[in-house]
C-alpha cells in the first residue's frame, strides 16, 4: 500500500510537485489512449503494421502458398527502374503512373471546384435547399460499386449519355471501350461522386467564417466577387488544403471504379497504380514486386502531399 | 435476476445462431451418430448462388446421403477464387476438396500442395482411362494425377435460324473451313442506314483470348509452354490468325464487338437478333432458353483451320489438398472427388444443360442423341485443344487480348501487334526477379 499524498498542499502557491503533475497527465493520457485504443489497434495492425510488412515484402520474391520467400534485396526496385528506362511504352506500372498524373490533374481541381460550387450554392437560403442538398449528397453515400455499375450502363454505346448527345446530333463514342475516352469517362464519374463529400467540408467551413470581416468589407464597398476572391477563398485555405490533400490521396489510389468498369483497359488506358499492384500481386503472383510498387506509390503520395502543404499554407488565423 | 437475463440472452443468441451453422452443412448428416470414425470435409469452388452452385450442392447432398460418416461443408468463393485459395494455401487453411483449374497444376500442384490422387484411385478401382484423355492430361504433371475433370465445354457456331431462313441461306455445317465461315458471315450480314436494324454476320469480342485462341491453334501456332514459360506464338501463323479474326470487322465489316451494339456480351446480341452467328459455349443454350425463348437457334461445330480442327476445350477438375493426408481424411476426400467427377453426377450436369461430361461412358447417352446441339459440341472432344498457360495465365490473356484490341482499334497491324505482345510478355515472364 503506497503512502497517500496529503490533501493540503504545503508548497508555495502555484507550484505543484512534479510527481503529481506527471501523475495527472498520465491518468489523463491513459484515459485518452483507452478511448483511442480500438482505432489505434486497427491503425497499428492494418495500416502501420501492414505498411512495414509491405516494405519488408518488397525485398523478397514471394509467391504465397507456393514457394518459400527468397530475399532478393533491391532487385524488385531494379526491375522497375529497368522497365521504366527500357520498356516505357509497354510497362504497365509506368503507364499507370502517367495515367494517374493525368487523372489527378483533372479530377482534383474538378472535384474541388464542384464541391466549392455546391457549398456556395447550398450556403444560401432558398426554397428546396434541403431537397437539393440531399440530392447532391446522395452519390457520396451510395456504394461506389453501385454507382460504377450505373455509369457503365450510362456510358454504354446505346446508353443514356449517347442518347442525350444524339438529340444534339452528336454521335457519342463507345466511352469505356475507346482508349481516348475511357479515362475521361472515369474521371467525370469520380468528380461527380467525390465532390459531395468535400462539399460538406466546404459548407461547414463557410458557415464558420467570421461575419464581421464581411460586414467591414461591404462597408468598404466590396462587391460579391471581391468578397469571394479576397475574403472567402483566403479564409477557406485550411479547408482547401484538407480537400486537395484528401482528394489527391484518393485520386492516386483509385481502384474500385477501374476494377468494375474497365479492368485497366482498353489498351492500358485506365490502368492505375493500385490496379497494377493488385494485378501484379494477386493475378500474376509476384507479391514482392507488387509490394515494391506499393512502396513507390507511397513515396509519390507523400511527396505530392508535402508539396501541396508547402503551396497551400493552411496556417490561417482568424 | 441478472443471471436469468444473461442466460436468456445467451439462449436467444444460440437459438439464432444454430440455423446459421446448420446452413453451412449440407443435408443428410443425421445418420452420422452411428459412425465410429467420422470425417469432415470442407469443400470449395467458385460456384455460388447460381445454377452450377445449386448442382454442386445437390451432388454433395447425394454423396453425403450415401456416405453418412463423411460430413461435407460447402463454402464457395464466387469471386477471385484463385486469389482466395492461394492465401488459404499460404496459411494452411485451404479446403480439403476444391475446384482445380489447369493452371493450378503448375502452381499448387508443382509445389506439392495438391494431393496426388493415383494411389487412392487405384485402391478404389477407378480407372483413369474412363476420362477423356485430353482433359485428364491437363491435371497430370510428372506422372501424377492432381485432379479428375469434373466437366468440360467448348465453342460452337450458334446460328440464328430465323435470320438464315429469312435470307434463304443454308445453315452452317459442321465442316466449314475458316474461309467458308468468313464468307458466310459476309453473306448473312445485313447493313442498314438505321443502326438498330443492322444484322451482323458474327462477333469478334476484343481482349478475349478464350475465343480467339482456337484460331491461333487452327492456323498452326502454339501459344506458350506452361512448364517453361517459353513463348511460342510470335510467328507468321499467329499474325495470320489475328488478321483473319480482326479482318471480319476491319475489312469485311460483317463482324462487330458486342459493346459497339450496346451489349455486355455476345449472347445478348445473339438473343436480340443483332447478329446471325456467334462462337459460344454450351452455357449459351440455357441462357437463350430462359432469357430469349423466342430465338430459334442451332449449333454447329466451329470452323476448321488450315492446320486442322482445334476446337477449344475448357475444363476444370475436382482435386484435394495434400494436407488431407496429415488430417487423416485423404481417402474420404478422394471418395468425394470420385463421386463429383463420376458418371452419375456428370450425367446430372449434362441434363441440366450446364456442361458436357468428361467421362467417356456418357458419350452414347440418350440425352446427347435427343439433343443434337449438345451432341455437336460433345463431338469436339476428340479434336479439341485445351489452352493452359500455368502460372502465366493472366499475363498471356492480357497481352494477346491487348494485341487484338490494338489491331481492332487500328493502332497497330497484326504484324506489329504480335511481336510487341511477345516482347511485353517476355518482360513479364523472364525479367521479373
Amino acid at each position: 500500500m503506497g503512502m497517500a499524498l496529503p490533501t493540503k498542499v504545503t508548497e508555495p502557491t502555484g507550484v505543484r510537485p512534479p510527481t503529481r503533475k506527471v501523475g495527472k497527465r498520465l491518468r489523463h493520457n491513459t484515459m485518452a489512449y483507452l478511448f483511442l485504443a480500438p482505432y489505434l489497434f486497427i491503425l497499428l495492425i492494418f495500416t502501420l503494421g501492414a505498411g512495414l510488412f509491405g516494405l519488408g515484402l518488397s525485398l523478397y520474391h514471394v509467391n504465397y502458398g507456393i514457394d518459400t520467400p527468397r530475399f532478393i534485396g533491391l532487385d524488385n526496385y531494379r526491375y522497375l527502374l529497368d522497365q521504366f528506362q527500357t520498356n516505357r511504352d509497354n510497362f504497365e506500372f509506368g503507364i499507370s503512373i502517367r495515367n494517374i498524373a493525368v487523372y489527378a490533374l483533372f479530377v482534383i481541381p474538378g472535384q474541388t471546384i464542384l464541391a466549392l460550387s455546391y457549398a456556395l450554392l447550398l450556403n444560401r437560403d432558398f426554397r428546396g435547399r434541403s431537397w437539393l442538398r440531399t440530392a447532391i449528397y446522395l452519390p457520396s453515400v451510395t456504394s461506389s460499386v453501385a454507382i460504377t455499375l450505373i455509369f457503365v450502363y450510362l456510358y454504354n454505346n446505346g446508353g443514356a449519355v449517347n442518347a442525350l448527345l444524339s438529340i444534339i446530333h452528336i454521335h457519342g463514342p463507345n466511352w469505356l471501350n475507346d482508349p481516348a475516352t475511357a479515362l475521361p469517362a472515369i474521371m467525370i464519374q469520380n468528380i461527380y461522386t467525390t465532390a459531395p463529400t468535400f462539399m460538406i467540408l466546404f459548407l461547414a467551413a463557410l458557415q464558420g467564417l467570421p461575419t464581421p470581416v464581411y460586414e467591414a468589407a461591404k462597408m468598404d464597398g466590396a462587391g460579391s466577387w471581391a468578397l469571394f476572391r479576397h475574403i472567402t477563398l483566403p479564409l477557406l485555405r485550411p479547408t482547401m488544403f484538407l480537400v486537395v490533400a484528401v482528394g489527391t490521396i484518393g485520386a492516386l489510389q483509385v481502384f474500385d471504379q477501374i476494377a468494375i468498369a474497365t479492368q485497366g483497359g482498353p489498351l492500358n488506358a485506365t490502368v492505375t497504380p493500385v490496379w497494377t499492384i493488385y494485378d501484379t500481386a494477386f493475378k500474376q503472383y509476384h507479391y514482392g514486386l507488387g509490394a515494391s510498387m506499393a512502396v513507390i506509390l507511397f513515396v509519390i503520395i507523400l511527396t505530392v502531399t508535402l508539396i501541396q502543404r508547402r503551396f497551400i499554407d493552411s496556417n490561417v488565423q482568424f | 435476476m441478472k443471471l436469468a437475463k444473461y442466460a436468456l440472452s445467451a439462449g436467444a443468441v444460440i437459438a439464432l445462431t444454430l440455423p446459421l451453422g446448420a446452413g453451412l452443412r449440407t443435408n443428410g448428416a443425421h445418420a452420422a451418430s452411428a459412425c465410429t470414425n467420422r470425417v469432415a470435409l470442407r469443400v470449395s469452388g467458385w460456384s455460388g448462388a447460381d445454377n452450377e452452385g445449386d448442382l454442386v450442392r445437390k451432388g454433395l447432398d447425394q454423396f453425403q446421403k450415401a456416405n453418412p460418416c463423411i460430413s461435407v461443408f460447402y463454402s464457395p468463393v464466387p469471386g477471385n477464387y484463385q486469389q482466395k485459395i492461394q492465401t488459404e494455401f499460404a496459411s494452411s487453411n485451404e479446403p480439403d476438396v476444391m475446384y482445380v483449374s489447369p493452371d493450378m497444376i503448375y502452381n499448387e500442384g508443382k509445389a506439392g500442395k495438391l494431393l496426388k490422387l493415383d494411389p487412392y484411385l487405384a485402391k478404389d478401382g477407378v480407372k483413369l482411362s474412363a476420362y477423356i484423355p485430353t482433359l485428364l492430361s491437363k491435371f497430370q504433371l510428372g506422372g501424377s494425377t492432381y485432379g479428375l475433370p469434373k466437366d468440360w465445354g467448348t465453342l460452337g457456331i450458334f446460328y440464328n435460324k430465323g435470320i438464315f431462313d429469312a435470307k434463304h441461306i443454308a445453315y452452317p455445317s459442321n465442316n466449314l473451313t475458316y474461309d467458308q465461315f468468313r464468307a458466310l458471315a459476309k453473306q448473312v450480314y445485313t447493313p442498314s442506314a438505321n443502326p438498330a436494324k443492322v444484322v451482323y454476320g458474327t462477333m469478334v469480342p476484343s481482349a478475349d483470348l478464350g475465343r480467339f485462341m482456337t484460331f491461333i491453334y487452327g492456323f498452326g501456332s502454339e501459344i506458350l509452354d506452361p512448364a517453361t514459360g517459353k513463348i511460342l506464338f510470335n510467328n507468321a501463323n499467329t499474325i495470320k490468325a489475328v488478321d483473319y479474326w480482326t479482318g471480319m470487322q476491319l475489312v469485311d465489316h460483317s463482324a462487330v464487338q458486342p459493346s459497339a451494339v450496346g451489349d455486355g456480351w455476345q449472347g445478348d446480341s445473339f438473343g436480340k437478333g443483332k447478329v446471325a452467328m456467334v462462337l459460344e459455349g454450351g452455357w449459351l443454350t440455357p441462357y437463350l432458353r430462359s432469357t430469349y425463348p423466342s430465338t430459334k437457334f442451332g449449333v454447329a461445330q466451329i470452323p476448321i483451320g488450315p492446320a486442322g480442327r482445334a476446337d477449344p476445350l475448357f475444363t476444370n477438375a475436382w482435386g484435394a489438398s495434400a494436407n488431407t493426408v496429415k488430417g487423416g481424411n485423404a481417402a474420404a476426400a478422394v471418395k468425394l472427388i470420385e463421386y463429383m467427377s463420376g458418371p452419375v453426377y456428370q450425367k446430372q450436369q449434362l441434363v441440366a444443360g450446364f456442361s458436357l461430361p468428361a467421362v467417356l461412358s456418357l458419350q452414347n447417352d440418350p440425352f446427347l442423341k435427343a439433343h443434337p446441339e449438345q451432341a455437336n459440341l460433345f463431338a469436339s472432344y476428340a479434336v479439341g485443344r485445351t489452352g493452359n498457360f500455368g502460372s502465366y495465365d493472366s499475363q498471356v490473356n492480357k497481352v494477346l487480348g491487348d494485341a487484338l484490341t490494338s489491331v481492332l482499334l487500328g493502332k497497330e497491324t497484326a504484324a506489329q501487334a504480335v511481336p510487341a505482345a511477345a516482347k511485353t510478355l517476355q518482360s513479364q515472364i523472364t525479367a521479373v526477379p
